[in-house]
């Protein structure tokens, strides 16, 4: 930067609980890791469904890195194929929970009144019920499948999200240069997209991260308790659900799933964190 | 009051650096700071923002965050405390040395009693907590010698208290236990002049009946002035000129104290052109070799810019020392330095004859319970400068807002440009109105948005009045105000205080308005630089003949800006009248108490 702004020298620091470089580049690299597993599942040694009766639960060996199942499928063959709906269910919900999110909760803290009051109640109402219950019960019930599933996790995942941006509208409404925007005549639409939205590009991207590891953990419990993706998939909760009883012949074969599991949780609330916190250093570094 | 020059000092900071570390270099933020504080005297230390000032109170204090250190002697009474453990110092802030701060809204706990934190510390002679009874009486006490007589105050929370009451407990805490020595870190600058002059009397009187002595860190050379035996000058991190109060006023020698004295707008009369400091304070790891002021000096020549400048006697007394190597050379131009008194203005303007721009009648604005405006009529023709002036919560800001649109009356009428804002316009109205009238805001950090660039933002602007042109339209605007085209791809966080105020203003001429209203745009800035706002503003009206409405506290500001002038107090127009009449003899008790307040 060549600002000719002078630096301010804080007379009062806050110590900032700050994660190490090692711990986030072993995040990045986890995410890297699913991301390939992704993108190119041919990278597996085997058909993730190819059954072979002559190799049932086996234990690691060089044939199979990770073991087999009961079938004796391959596992790291199932945890590679596995990871695609692990990244990309999660992340449709996120993106899918924000943009809702962020269209009704700036909608209420913008407008404030009659929009706010009613928006607010049924987002009440929303917060009062726990999402995975009734995804259990209507999905269960209904047999309604994946989409399903997504489509009521995304409903009652936006309480949070909602009264974030809402909050962070009402913040902002009264700015003087939110308050100079509509001064100079520009429209309440205009204003939220191209004055609102911008300044809360941090906030975005921070929770797009939060909200994957809330979907990732909500998705594979549903798949754990034998819903949303049809039995025989290749999903992590799924796998975790059918090996659990042959926990003593194949370890691996329930633990390697869960294990990818917690790293890419953990590894995306890290990279979330970093995030958020290396813009508000930015921000308040005049 | 006479300095004995020697009288026992019972301050004496001799070489005091105050370094901070950054990645692996340290920079330093003050050099060489020598203050002697003479038993009883009053020093000022004046500077702007970026000087270091504040730094230099807090390390006296030893009250400096741990990621700073300082080096260099600090002596009590002779004795050093350079080095003593936080617990030894602890035992002398308060007896020995007190600090009152600057925001008088934040000093104080609110959730005790002011009686309770006046008392909170005293024990007996056994060190024993004082009874309730005693507690109370102390309080009371105490109150009374910062001059609050009424006893209930005492229970009181902060909350419950105006500004000024609020300073005047954060004083009476500070001077709880007895100290040789008050440090007051600017506290008078969140209060109204009124307010200004009463704490400031205040502090004379504690002097007097104390006999404490006080060290008064301000930017405000007149206020300084008023109270202060002798005066340090710092700039970037060091003093560059210190002498008594009088002697700095009449015969500044280094050319940083004579600009801001040039550069204060003076509130008898009307000058030509405020003067101007090129430049800005350059920032703590920026600054220069030679002479720190050298870049933004009109008088420095190749010698100034080569080695570090030593303090040095001006016109041998001893009691007034500047840091410049130039001093004999350039005093007598220094001195010849006088603003041009403005003549009459042109009353033959025909601005009078024509029929205003904005009216209102009887505007009235509340809020629930709380009456801003009672009823305000006042009168704006094409290319006239009007000011608003008042203290804080005497309706003048919401006025403003109520003639842009922001705020809408309650009852009453405002017409801008023929449109009535008390019904309820049409969207063709509104354009009118908005292309009549608009606003520049006060604070130059959250005026503009800090996720957009200035070119994105003055686009906004210009895409209301058409979408042809857009960059050549903002890089027009941005040359209108004096900044350089390729601020256009700057975002907020890069510009000075100063730059985001022109920018506003740019912002505002985008929809060419007949008349721009500017709520306290100047009194977030430093002196230096608003100066240079305040003759943009000037430059503005002259050439393109924009009209003005300048809400302001500042009567200084008024006398330099206005043709005319209303004063409110608690939502009423108390006077108006020509600037001049009504600053030279106003007829009002309000405005007159408002002009006597104004330290000079």
């Amino acid at each position: 930067m060549t600002a000719p702004a002078t630096v301010a020298i804080p007379l009062r620091t806050e110590k900032k609980r700050r994660l190490p470089p090692i711990t986030i580049s072993i995040a990045f690299a986890v995410l890297a890791i699913a991301l390939v597993m992704v993108f190119f599942p041919q990278i597996a040694p085997y058909d993730p469904n190819f059954i072979d009766a002559t190799a049932i639960l086996q234990g690691p060996s060089p044939a199979h890195l990770l073991g087999t199942d009961q079938l004796g499928r391959d596992v790291f063959s199932r945890v590679i194929a596995g990871a695609g709906t692990a990244v990309l269910a999660p992340l449709l919900l996120a993106t899918g929970t924000i943009v809702v999110a962020v269209l009704l909760g700036l909608a209420a803290g913008y407008a404030r009144g009659w929009v706010d009051g009613v928006l607010g109640r049924v987002i009440d109402v929303l917060y009062a019920i726990p999402a995975l219950l009734v995804a259990i019960v209507v999905v269960g019930v209904t047999g309604g499948g994946f989409t399903m599933a997504l489509g009521i996790l995304l409903i009652f995942g936006l309480p949070s999200p909602f009264r974030l941006f809402r909050a962070a509208g009402m913040e902002r409404v009264n700015l003087p240069y939110m308050e100079a925007a509509r001064a100079i005549g520009l429209s309440h639409l205009r204003i939220i997209f191209t004055q609102l939205l911008p300044t809360l590009r941090p906030l975005l991207v921070s929770l797009l991260f939060l909200q994957f590891t809330y979907g990732l953990i909500e998705v594979s419990s549903l798949s754990f308790l034998g819903l949303g993706v049809p039995p025989g998939s290749a999903d992590w909760g799924r796998m975790m659900f059918e090996n659990r009883a042959t926990l003593s012949s194949n370890v691996w074969a329930t633990a390697a799933p869960g294990l990818a599991l917690v790293l890419l949780a953990v590894s995306t609330n890290v990279i979330g964190d970093w995030m958020y916190n290396s813009h508000e250093m930015k921000e308040k570094h005049r | 009051m006479t300095l004995i020059d020697d009288a026992p000092a019972v301050l004496e900071v001799a070489g005091l650096s105050v370094h901070a570390h950054r990645r692996d270099s340290p920079i330093s933020i003050t050099d060489d700071i020598d203050i002697r504080v003479a038993a009883g005297e009053a020093v000022a230390i004046v500077g702007e923002s970026g000087s270091g000032k504040s730094i230099t109170a807090r390390a006296l204090m030893h009250l400096l965050p741990k990621e700073l250190t300082t080096e260099g002697e600090l002596n009590l009474h002779g004795r050093s405390i350079s080095g003593i453990s936080e617990a030894a110092m602890r035992k002398l802030r308060g007896t020995e040395i007190a600090l009152v701060m600057q925001d008088p809204f934040t000093m104080l706990n609110p959730l005790e009693t002011c009686g309770a934190q006046l008392t909170a510390v005293l024990r007996d002679e056994n060190g024993k907590t004082l009874s309730r009874a005693e507690r109370r009486s102390e309080a009371v006490r105490r109150l009374a010698e910062v001059g609050i007589t009424d006893p209930a105050v005492a229970q009181r929370y902060p909350f419950e208290l105006s500004g000024g009451m609020r300073q005047r407990v954060g004083i009476a805490a500070a001077i709880a236990g007895k100290p040789r020595i008050l440090i007051a870190d600017e506290p008078t600058t969140a209060l109204d002049v009124t307010t200004q002059s009463e704490i400031l009397e205040l502090l004379h009187q504690l002097r007097v009946t104390h006999g404490i002595a006080l060290v008064l860190i301000t930017h405000d050379l007149r206020v300084a002035f008023s109270v202060a035996d002798r005066v340090y000058v710092m700039y970037a991190g060091e003093i560059v000129e210190t002498a008594r109060s009088a002697m700095l006023d009449e015969a500044p020698a280094h050319p940083y104290t004579a600009n801001l004295l040039l550069a204060e707008p003076p509130l008898e009369h009307r000058v030509e052109k405020l003067a101007e400091i090129p430049g800005s304070v350059p920032a703590p790891g920026e600054r220069p070799t030679g002479c720190r002021f050298a870049p933004r000096c009109t008088w420095a020549t190749q010698e100034c810019t080569t080695a570090p400048v030593a303090l040095t006697e001006v016109d041998g007394d001893s009691s007034h020392v500047a840091r410049c190597v130039r001093i004999d050379e350039i005093r007598a131009s220094l001195s010849d330095r006088v603003p041009v008194i403005a003549g009459p203005r042109d009353e033959s303007q025909d601005a009078r004859a024509q029929s205003p721009v904005i009216t209102t009648r009887d505007a009235a604005r509340t809020f629930g319970e709380k009456v801003a405006v009672v009823g305000a009529t006042i009168e704006v023709r094409p290319g006239e400068s009007v000011g608003i002036v008042g203290e804080s919560g005497s309706g003048k800001t919401t006025l403003a807002r109520m003639l842009v649109g922001l705020t809408r009356p309650s009852s009453g009428s405002v017409r801008v440009g023929g449109i009535e804002l008390a019904g309820s316009p049409s969207r063709a109205e509104w354009e009118t109105v908005r292309n009549t009238v608009q606003m520049v805001f006060q604070d130059p950090y959250s005026t503009l948005n800090p996720s957009r660039s200035i070119g994105s933002t003055l686009r906004d602007a210009l895409r209301m009045v058409s979408t042809s042109d857009l960059d050549n339209r903002v890089g027009e605007l941005l040359e209108r105000v004096g900044l350089p085209t390729h601020y256009a791809r700057r975002m907020p966080v890069q510009l000075s205080g100063g730059e985001r105020q022109r920018v506003s203003i740019a912002r505002g001429l985008a929809r060419e308005p007949d008349v721009l209203v500017c709520d306290e745009v100047v009194s977030a800035l430093d002196v230096s630089v608003q100066a240079r706002v305040l003759n943009l503003l000037r430059d503005l009206q002259r050439d393109t003949g924009l009209g003005f409405v300048f809400i302001t506290h500042d009567l200084a500001v008024v006398r330099q800006m206005t043709d005319r002038v209303y004063v409110m107090n608690r939502g009423v127009v108390v006077e108006h009248g020509n600037t001049d009449d009504v600053l030279d003899s106003p007829t009002d008790a309000y405005t007159q108490r408002l002009l006597a307040s104004i330290p000079r």
